[in-house]
């Protein structure tokens, strides 16, 4: 069984990052969102539980230090990971390499990796920028 | 900040049941800024591992952490004014009334975030209430307490319904 992800986030942002990477790299099992608008820290600990139980999940987040991220590192036990600052690219890559991983731990620290390298600064090459 | 709408400073109650989340790191730490937030939560403050956990939220420079119900009666009740702006987080309005009711008086008082449950009706887009939620709301108001819809510093706080 692939290790699942899911994606909670502020708003509608994970509703919308899932759609976009599925439109991307098409449909996948155990690849979904949750949405924490307008209800309680307890009632989003209860949703994750029902999701992930003791499953092999990845919890994607926004933003460390957020409802999201607290709740979700509240209800993860051995096997299961958040990770934070989710992206498209992060998701991208998730749901690229997943089969090949068989340990959380390991996956979870590639997408860190793989998230981190979509943070850019991308400058005019017209006329081409000192900096390149 | 709109004009005459800016939170006092002293001891603030907030009701919110997102506990320590974003609206407090970011806009309470940042904005009004508090001085010292504190989750008030008699289950957590027992547990340890959640007690840590929540702890570890509470931002660098702001003086906080977690405590029973009663440690924050021990600390605030029946005290005078404070100086310092404070955040008292607490998850309910019931949790709320019992601060009020063993003689914790702060500068205002507001709901933040109450979700939807059974027998809650809609009040804003953050605030549900409940038959029981009204009752202790209430007996906190009639305890000549400033009593506010509020979810940020920067929002005019709206009077309860």
């Amino acid at each position: 069984m692939s290790i699942g992800g899911l994606v909670v986030t502020h708003g509608s942002l994970g509703e919308s990052l899932v759609a976009e990477a599925t439109r991307l790299v098409g449909e996948h099992e155990s690849f979904t969102w949750m949405a924490t608008a307008g209800i309680s820290a307890e009632e989003i600990r209860r949703k994750l539980r029902t999701r992930v139980g003791s499953d092999p999940w990845i919890i994607f987040v926004d933003s460390p230090g957020t409802g999201p991220a607290v709740c979700a590192q509240d209800v993860i036990g051995e096997g299961q990971a958040v990770v934070t600052g989710v992206n498209l690219a992060m998701l991208l890559s998730f749901l690229i390499h997943r089969d090949r991983y068989d340990s959380v731990e390991e996956l979870a620290r590639r997408m860190v990796r793989d998230g981190s390298r979509a943070l850019e600064v991308l400058w005019s090459r017209d006329p081409p920028h000192p900096r390149d | 900040m709109v004009e005459g709408s800016a939170p006092p400073a002293g001891l603030i109650l907030r009701v919110d049941d997102r506990l320590i989340h974003g609206q407090i790191v970011y806009g309470w730490a940042k904005l009004w800024p508090a001085e010292e937030i504190w989750l008030v939560h008699d289950a957590i403050a027992a547990d340890t591992r959640r007690r840590e956990l929540y702890e570890e939220q509470i931002p660098e420079g702001v003086t906080g952490g977690v405590l029973s119900l009663s440690e924050a009666v021990d600390h605030w009740g029946g005290s005078g004014e404070e100086s310092r702006r404070i955040l008292l987080v607490v998850e309910s309005c019931a949790d709320l009334a019992r601060l009020v009711a063993e003689g914790v008086r702060p500068a205002e008082a507001h709901l933040g975030n109450v979700g939807r449950g059974e027998g809650r009706g809609r009040v804003t887009d953050t605030v549900y209430l409940g038959g029981e939620d009204l009752a202790a709301l209430e007996t906190v108001a009639g305890s000549g307490v400033s009593l506010w819809l509020r979810e940020l510093p920067s929002s005019r706080p709206l009077p309860l319904p």
